[in-house]
């Protein structure tokens, strides 16, 4: 008990005496950069400064909030305090109030000597000349744009500084018990550090909004977002967490039971990731679906090709074919010969495998243009499907869209079936991926005659719509003669 | 152990294994050079070499990782070979012997891929003179990547060094394939996982506006414009964080008894 304290004593003793240094640094920095530019500060100046100061909260607050995060959870998460309070709902709750108790301290000694640092400075209720200095580093210049009184900014903190610890902790608790896992909540707790430290140092702006540490911080909200809006935000999150945890039962059934969904899931949220984010990004040229559409499902060719493009169209078709994949590798290898028993001969067997494939990529490619429509009638575009992006009318449109992928995507499913047949161990058919890959590369498809990516609409740049569908129809028939040949010569049934 | 890691090295070097390592090391540099050596730019050997390295390695990069051993364990797992082994040896010190021997080659064979590129382009290239290079004086864009600075010391010292963080990465891709096959017990799973991931994580990369992390721009750093070297260590301190926590919560729990071919 007595070493506890001990160590209790030292830890407080080193966190305030970082929290001291960083604040006397920080009040001789924006003196001495008033001094050079010869303008007046106030109290203000140097409070803010301290407050929001990014350095302090990134690679110190944050890691002591999650610790104490760890903390908490790990000391309150036991069955006699899980039977008083009677459910995981009030549990969270009760976790909670322990976590803000601590972390009220913690925030309450930066308050007080954000004031003390300041105390032998002028205190006004206005912007101090100080504030109008246009540099990197001074924090009151930020928030002079955004409000009109310092008083404002000091009434806001706090409010920030309970919120989002409280959305912090409710997220921790919330993803703890998912798992229940000591280990899992330290990795939980590495991964916020390392997420937060990760958005501030690339300064992207989705990653800044989704970043826990940017809200702890009024400086930093009101870089990204007017201040009210991320007090909705943060209210929003915690009415989202109090919803979660109601739900938490069956959230936990869901994952343990359903973990065959998760590659699944794993690609909704990828696709509808790009579709929001393609959409929004070229929502100034997209006047209409079609146009859309040929943003989103544009792929590449060999002559015009980008990262990005290329990417997308990676993860958007061949995703499903690998999805495609999983399940002939279950049905070929694992209950494959249980299956083959019930049909007479095995051409049957594997129509009854495309059939079913077949209609797998329908449903996708149904709910990845839904998809798109949906986003794009939000995004405000009207529903035509004529486009502007390329010369080819709205029939070519939904033949390039539903036509040719869908003979694009059985051709690969075709291919995986074949490769599987001949070479069970599954790194031909990864060999196929990385292969077929390779000739959505730029310059390696030059006259459209390799059988990949001929679905996207960069290819009709090159190719005529006839083309695509014959280079296609020739490798499907080819595969279907091939298969047939390896079921001849097979001696597997 | 170190009999077993000789016994290991040994298997992998059978004939056909051999004509693999070779297809890697020339085969595909060649490949990609007949397809930029004409029609392209180049001001200095250093550039031909960058592009050489570009667009059909890194697009297979996570295949060849797992391509180089792999397939030999696999074999064997699926012979259950490991029943056999653990009468007569321990299934741990085998186990750390075949993940050693795994990242070892790999790491070889692309440091190998690397240095050999370099050295066929920088040196014996303008010898033969495939390669029309423009004048300096001509050259109006700037064509640095995040280990230029070596190249400004020497320019084989940055052909070693980034030899050596092709190898590095090569080694633990192939770890997590192999790692991820121990774990999961599911060979194309185990084996596929890696090399969607790094699509995934390149996807992410790209439509966050951040393609400076990416796996494909940190290990190879020719499509992008010039970054920080700190960033190349971002993917790759989060794949050596993954190996280690999947070495440390599914594998290394596991009595010996419970891996199963």
């Amino acid at each position: 008990m007595k070493r506890t304290r001990n160590i209790s004593i030292v830890l407080n003793s080193l966190f305030i005496l970082v929290i001291s240094y960083v604040a006397w640094y920080r009040r001789q920095k924006v003196l001495s950069e008033a001094q050079e530019f010869s303008k007046d500060v106030n109290a203000w100046d140097i409070t803010f400064a301290i407050q929001n100061d990014m350095y302090l909260i990134l690679f110190f607050l944050m890691p002591l909030l999650l610790f104490l995060s760890f903390r908490t959870i790990e000391q309150q998460y036991e069955p006699t305090i899980l039977i008083r309070v009677g459910s995981f709902r009030n549990w969270v709750y009760y976790s909670i109030k322990w976590y803000v108790r601590a972390v009220l301290t913690l925030f309450g000694f930066v308050l007080l000597l954000s004031f003390l640092c300041a105390v032998d400075q002028p205190f006004t209720l206005q912007w101090s000349p100080y504030s109008q200095l246009a540099t990197s580093g001074n924090i009151s210049h930020h928030l002079v744009t955004t409000f009109r009184s310092p008083l404002s900014v000091i009434f806001l903190q706090p409010i920030l500084w309970l919120l989002a610890s409280i959305v912090l902790h409710g997220l921790m608790c919330l993803m703890f018990l998912l798992h229940e896992k000591r280990n899992g909540l330290l990795l939980q707790a590495a991964g916020v550090v390392i997420w937060c430290i990760f958005s501030f140092k690339s300064s992207f702006g989705v990653g800044e909004f989704f970043s826990p540490a940017a809200y702890f911080s009024v400086g930093a909200v009101s870089n990204i977002m007017q201040p009210w809006v991320a007090l909705v935000i943060l209210s929003l999150v915690i009415a989202l967490i109090y919803l979660s945890v109601q739900w938490i039962q069956s959230l936990r059934q869901l994952l343990t039971s359903q973990k065959e969904l998760l590659p699944y899931l794993v690609y909704a949220m990828l696709a509808s990731l790009y579709i929001l984010l393609s959409s929004s990004r070229a929502s100034t040229e997209l006047q209409t679906i079609g146009d859309l559409f040929v943003a989103v499902f544009y792929g590449v060719s060999a002559e015009d090709s980008s990262f990005l493009q290329l990417v997308s169209h990676l993860i958007l078709f061949f995703g499903l074919a690998y999805l495609s994949q999983l399940r002939l590798q279950e049905q070929m290898t694992a209950i494959g010969p249980y299956t083959w028993m019930r049909y007479q001969r095995l051409e049957k067997w594997a129509l009854h495998v495309f059939v079913r494939e077949g209609r797998f990529y329908l449903l996708a490619l149904s709910l990845l243009i839904l998809g798109t429509i949906v986003i794009g009638m939000l995004q405000g575009v009207s529903l035509s499907l004529s486009t502007s992006l390329l010369s080819i009318s709205p029939m070519q449109l939904l033949l390039q869209l539903f036509g040719i992928s869908m003979l694009q995507l059985m051709l690969y499913s075709l291919f995986s079936f074949i490769l599987l047949w001949q070479f069970p161990d599954g790194y031909a058919m990864l060999g196929l991926f990385g292969v077929l890959s390779v000739f959505l590369l730029p310059d390696f498809n030059r006259y459209g005659i390799f059988p990949s990516g001929l679905n996207g609409f960069a290819q009709l740049q090159s190719f005529s719509l006839t083309h695509l569908l014959i280079v296609l129809l020739i490798y499907v028939g080819l595969s279907l003669v091939w298969l047939y040949v390896l079921f001849q010569k097979s001696i597997r049934i | 152990m170190l009999q077993q890691i000789k016994l290991i090295w040994s298997q992998a070097f059978t004939v056909k294994r051999c004509v693999l390592y070779l297809l890697i090391i020339l085969g595909l540099p060649v490949l990609q050079f007949s397809f930029i050596y004409e029609g392209y730019q180049f001001f200095l050997p250093i550039e031909v070499f960058e592009e050489t390295l570009s667009g059909t390695i890194p697009m297979l990069f996570p295949v060849l990782a797992v391509l180089i051993f792999l397939p030999i364990f696999i074999a064997e797992y699926k012979d259950n070979y490991l029943t056999y082994v653990r009468t007569r040896a321990s299934l741990k010190d085998y186990l750390l012997a075949v993940g050693f021997v795994n990242a070892m080659l790999t790491g070889i064979v692309f440091f190998l891929m690397t240095i050999v590129t370099f050295v066929l382009i920088h040196y014996v290239e303008p010898i033969i003179g495939l390669v029309d290079y423009w004048s300096l004086s001509e050259k109006t864009y700037e064509t640095s990547n995040a280990f230029s600075f070596l190249a400004d010391i020497h320019p084989l010292l940055y052909a070693v060094l980034y030899a050596a963080w092709i190898g590095l990465n090569g080694a633990a891709y192939a770890t997590l394939a192999y790692l991820l096959i121990l774990a999961l017990e599911q060979v194309y799973l185990a084996i596929s996982l890696p090399f969607v991931a790094y699509h995934i994580f390149n996807f992410v990369a790209g439509i966050m506006q951040a393609p400076q992390f990416s796996p494909i721009s940190t290990v190879f750093p020719f499509n992008i414009t010039e970054q920080p070297l700190w960033t190349v260590f971002v993917p790759f301190a989060i794949l050596v964080v993954v190996n280690i926590t999947l070495y440390l919560t599914m594998i290394r729990p596991k009595p010996e008894w419970i891996f199963q071919s």
